[in-house]
């Protein structure tokens, strides 16, 4: 099953997040779970194991020269080391595209990711403290927005985009992920419960504007929940495949997930065929990295957020 | 190595967007842009060269660059800006997209034949007959010829084609004792039987179903699965060539003679490599991912013509594209020029021809130094003679949908079962056809099952 193995290496290089959440709990009352349930303990080694063979795989490849990779077996190193000289390659393939492509992908999240965690902050925590008109059906319409996924969108966004005149721009990306009706339901839930109506009421008697008890009361009262938010948004903007993909047109706008595609398709065409999986497999694993590394650095504030947030029922 | 699921989401997309820009969005008539009036365009060519302009042209080819950068020498006014949407499904669901957004739509695109029709049908192409393009009828191998011109209209020029062929490990045929190369599918079927008997971790080939080679290959048996007329389409999926088809997949799947693993996949290369895949069913454009990727087995493949199912010589063509300009490009005379330039100019098809593109112009074709170029990696065996007279042996008539590329993209749903043996090759040709029928009524097209 190569297929799934890898389309999972690169469209969820989210993957090793898995081990790592389960593995956590299991960790710390590892004892308790041995001696009372062995059984669940097998299955959840399993399960990681299970989650950690793409990832092994990808770097097992990644070392691989374009010839080991067609002839050695995937879950070892071939005959020879040719990581670095596959990186370099990635680098400067096609006038180093690459690098234009992992700018791009940096840019989406910053500006995307960014502005969607701060647009759901304000609005949750308005949507929780304050009382207006017609508060009801903006809570209706932010749940209902839940329920739909953000596939089911994309078209009928991209018609929309094109009367407008924003396909093929930055703007055909970074608009639509800003929106995150789940973060904003996620930060008014952890608000409702962890921003005391006192404290704010007492801001206020102080003199204090709304603006300024947001950025110097509540923002720190709500700072699980915001990383919380963050991180779910910068992995979902990180992996975004299907927007991009009906958007951009020009691939010096692609993000990663598009670009690497584009090459592994390169093999598989129907004039001249030119198969650079080495560089497809080393681009895929540079594409996981920087995500694994803002999950090990966030994944402290995200343990808090979830249980503090409580947002499953 | 593929990502099947990707591509199938991609496929699903494209459907959709297709539909919205296919001919219930088609607002123009089917005459394409320009309309043919009575002064001789053929002048205006030349004079849009050297009057210059811009245009952007998109496309997958690696002779490219190159050929834009002798063009720009050559008409230095003109400024051609060169994309590269990718290849296949995925740069025709941007084409399609751009088409419907009316934005950014090239100038020039490169389509295989196989998609042309998708793109003329709805009035997207520019009619190139009225720029002198008639004459050039000649230059060009037949197959790939009567892609392009439909009906008195000229949608394109062709660039390359993709004459089928086997190309078969000698060593390993050898091995089991098999001297020649299967004239027929029965031998075909027998080797297999003798390979897999002697040593079970040898197949004779690996198929893994793709849309564009299941479709040549319904083609190579003489069906005439679809027949077109304007927007009148039949399909008929359980005619001789069809059936004929069916039946030796049937057994080749059942007897379990082949492997499926995804074309030009890493597997798929191992096996190559490895010689587990005594021969591969494919096209003359393989020469190149063979000579570049399969380094372990070189000296020992040779091609073959096809085999057949009566013996007599059968072939068709996998792949190849043509340039063709939108209907709506801003300067139709320019686009028309570039396109002239780009697949009839000897400098042209030089660039070409040195980066590995199979020609689709006679004059290539035939020249003697490309017929008897002997390449080491097959073993000195002459084998454009092989390409060329299977390009001679391609079958007439044989009609592409006007929504090929998402029946293609289907292939993997429908036919695609039969490939993992969960049903038969004759009741995955009927589903494939149920599907093909709904959808093209959903299109606008006029179906009917023959």
């Amino acid at each position: 099953m190569t297929t799934a193995r890898t389309s999972q290496v690169v469209s969820t290089p989210s993957a090793p997040a898995r081990p790592a959440r389960q593995a956590r709990p299991a960790r710390r009352k590892k004892h308790y779970l041995v001696h009372n349930s062995p059984t669940l303990f097998i299955f959840m080694m399993i399960l990681a194991l299970y989650s950690a063979v793409p990832l092994l795989w990808l770097l097992f490849n990644a070392t691989k020269s374009q010839g080991d990779i067609m002839s050695t077996f995937g879950l070892w190193f071939g005959h020879d080391f040719n990581l670095i000289e596959n990186i370099k390659q990635t680098f400067t393939y096609k006038d180093g595209v690459f690098a234009k492509w992992l700018l791009n992908t940096f840019m989406y999240v910053l500006v995307g990711a960014g502005g969607a965690t701060f647009l759901a902050t304000l609005a949750g925590y308005g949507l929780a403290v304050f009382d207006f008109p017609g508060k009801k059906g903006v809570l209706a319409t932010v749940i209902g927005a839940i329920a739909i996924p953000g596939t089911a969108l994309v078209v009928p966004t991209f018609l929309l985009f094109a009367k407008l005149g924003l396909t093929n721009t930055p703007w055909a990306i970074i608009l639509p992920s800003l929106i995150s009706p789940f973060g904003l339901y996620l930060v008014m839930s952890y608000a409702k419960s962890g921003v005391p109506q006192g404290i704010i009421e007492s801001a206020r008697m102080d003199g204090a504007g709304e603006f300024r008890i947001f950025a110097q009361i509540v923002v720190p009262l709500l700072s699980p929940s915001i990383i919380t938010v963050l991180l779910f948004a910068i992995v979902s903007t990180w992996n975004n495949y299907f927007l991009p993909l009906i958007m951009l047109n020009d691939p010096k706008w692609y993000p990663l997930t598009v670009g690497l595609n584009e090459w592994n398709e390169q093999a598989t065409g129907s004039s001249t065929p030119e198969p650079i999986y080495n560089l497809v497999i080393a681009g895929a694993l540079l594409t996981v990295i920087p995500i694994i590394i803002i999950f090990l650095m966030l994944q402290r504030y995200w343990e808090s957020g979830l249980t503090a947030g409580s947002v499953k029922q | 190595m593929q990502f099947k699921t990707l591509g199938r989401l991609t496929a699903a997309s494209a459907a959709i967007i297709m539909g919205l820009a296919g001919l219930s969005a088609c607002g123009s008539s089917s005459s394409g842009g320009a309309s043919a009036d009575s002064g001789s365009k053929a002048s205006d060519v030349e004079a849009a060269l050297k009057k210059g302009g811009s245009l952007t042209y998109w496309t997958w080819t690696n002779a490219a660059e190159p050929q834009v950068a002798a063009f720009e020498k050559a008409y230095p006014n003109v400024h051609v800006k060169v994309v590269n949407p990718g290849s296949g499904a995925s740069a025709y669901t941007k084409m399609m997209n751009a088409i419907k957004a009316d934005k950014d739509v090239p100038d020039i695109m490169q389509i295989e034949y196989q998609a042309l029709s998708q793109f003329y049908t709805p009035g997207n192409l520019l009619d190139l007959a009225p720029y002198g393009f008639t004459s050039l009828k000649s230059q060009y191998a037949s197959s790939a010829w009567s892609s392009v011109a439909v009906d008195g209209k000229i949608y394109g020029l062709p660039q390359d084609t993709g004459p089928m062929a086997l190309f078969y490990n000698k060593k390993v045929f050898d091995s089991f004792g098999i001297s020649e190369p299967p004239k027929t599918w029965d031998e075909f079927i027998k080797d297999g039987e003798i390979m897999q008997q002697k040593d079970p971790s040898v197949h004779i080939t690996s198929d893994s179903g793709q849309g564009n080679l299941v479709t040549s290959l319904l083609w190579q048996a003489g069906s005439h699965a679809f027949k077109v007329d304007g927007t009148n389409v039949t399909i008929n999926l359980k005619d001789k060539g069809a059936t004929q088809w069916a039946k030796t997949w049937d057994k080749l799947i059942s007897e379990h003679l082949i492997t499926t693993f995804a074309n030009q996949g890493t597997e798929w290369y191992q096996a190559a490599n490895k010689g587990k895949m005594a021969s591969i069913i494919s096209a003359s454009w393989l020469r190149g991912s063979l000579e570049g990727s399969v380094k372990e087995s070189a000296g020992d493949w040779r091609v073959a013509p096809l085999p057949t199912y009566d013996g007599k010589p059968a072939s068709a063509n996998y792949g190849g594209s043509s340039q063709a300009a939108y209907a709506k490009t801003k300067n139709p005379a320019l686009a028309a020029g570039f396109i002239k330039w780009l697949n009839s100019s000897k400098e042209s098809i030089e660039i070409a021809k040195q980066k590995g593109t199979f020609p689709s112009t006679v004059k290539e074709l035939n020249a003697t130094e490309f017929l008897e170029e002997k390449p080491d990696y097959f073993g000195g065996q002459q084998i454009n003679k092989v390409f060329n007279q299977s390009s001679k042996d391609i079958l007439p008539k044989w009609q592409f949908l006007p929504y090929q590329v998402y029946a293609n993209s289907i292939v993997n749903d429908t036919i695609g079962k039969a490939y993992e043996g969960s049903t038969t090759f004759e009741s995955a040709l009927q589903n494939f056809q149920k599907d093909l029928v709904k959808y093209g009524n959903e299109q606008g097209y006029t179906v009917k099952e023959g």
